[in-house]
């Protein structure tokens, strides 16, 4: 099987309006270093913010279609599946930004980042197992292999690098919430060196294909 | 934008969209819900594939079309169907006809 129109790139206006969203988050930092803004109110514009990044990318993921021939056993559930975890993802962004708005300020961080923990686990389950579930080490490896060639690389990478960000962010907000300021700074480090390593592990992947 | 208010506004485009919920089709098994000529089913799939609504791929010498909409673009289809862009001529789509019926052909 062949797709046919893989040359399209729906995500050109999702991508202009994350990078909206990205450059929102930036300024909210800028005004809070400067003190244009209170603490309270930056990090109420970075939970509405990253609820809004949340809907945006729910609302796109299921326009990243695989090919049929990368569907497994059951096309039709891991097309539901898909489906579900875009509408999944815009609920929860909603929720959250109706969090930063309505709730009060003590339970705001800790509400959000659980909600938003529990969504990306679960759907980064669920995407596992839909891909990987069942299939011995090779098998895992040449359908790999086959998603590289068959649809562009670079928007799901792009969509899982967000989400990856994501989720570490409100691990980051728990344990703020959780444990303060000085924990949730120290989480800093394993994100960047997981990221490394996951970096390196699907470049190496990539250098390999070609 | 206006390219996905175009092809929901059509009912027979909608319809289409409905029943690729269920699975990915053949053209064959779409065309076979609908009473009109191969030409007019193929300009409908043009123009949902101009809106990026559905994705084609070629399976052998048929095309097997699967859904590519957004959650806004799902909702807007639920939305044309159940509130607005009434079908004003339904004539040419078979009333009830099952998905297994269509399959066998």
């Amino acid at each position: 099987m062949s797709t046919e129109n893989q040359k399209k790139t729906p995500g050109k206006i999702t991508g202009i309006t994350l990078l909206i969203l990205f450059v929102c988050l930036i300024a909210l930092g800028v005004s809070k270093a400067t003190g244009f803004i209170e603490s309270n109110q930056a990090q109420q514009g970075f939970g509405i913010v990253l609820g809004l990044i949340l809907v945006l990318l729910g609302n796109f993921l299921p326009k990243l279609v695989l090919p049929l021939s990368q569907r497994g056993d059951d096309p039709h559930k891991a097309i539901r599946n898909e489906r579900m975890a875009g509408m999944l993802f815009v609920l929860t962004g909603a929720l959250i930004v109706s969090v930063w708005l309505f709730v009060t300020q003590e339970y705001r961080m800790m509400v959000s980042s659980v909600v938003g923990l529990s969504v990306i686990s679960l759907v980064f389950a669920q995407w596992a197992h839909g891909v990987f579930g069942g299939l011995s080490e090779s098998q895992i490896e040449s359908k790999l292999e086959r998603l590289n060639v068959e649809i562009p690389l670079s928007q799901r990478l792009a969509v899982f690098g967000i989400l990856y960000t994501l989720f570490w962010v409100f691990a980051m907000f728990l344990a703020d919430a959780v444990w303060g300021d000085s924990v949730a700074q120290g989480m800093v480090i394993p994100f960047i060196i997981i990221s490394a390593v996951l970096l390196s592990f699907m470049t190496i992947k990539h250098q390999f294909k070609r | 934008m206006n390219y996905a208010f175009k092809a929901l506004s059509d009912p027979t485009r909608r319809r289409v969209l409905e029943l690729l919920k269920d699975r990915p089709m053949s053209a064959g098994e779409i065309a076979d819900h609908f009473e009109v000529s191969k030409s007019t089913m193929s300009a409908h799939f043009a123009v949902l594939r101009e809106a990026n609504l559905v994705a084609s791929e070629k399976d052998g010498k048929s095309v097997v079309y699967q859904l590519k909409l957004s959650v806004l673009e799902d909702a807007l289809l639920g939305f044309a169907s159940v509130f607005g862009w009434e079908l004003k001529n339904t004539q040419h789509i078979k009333p009830e006809q099952s998905p297994e019926k269509g399959a066998k052909k």
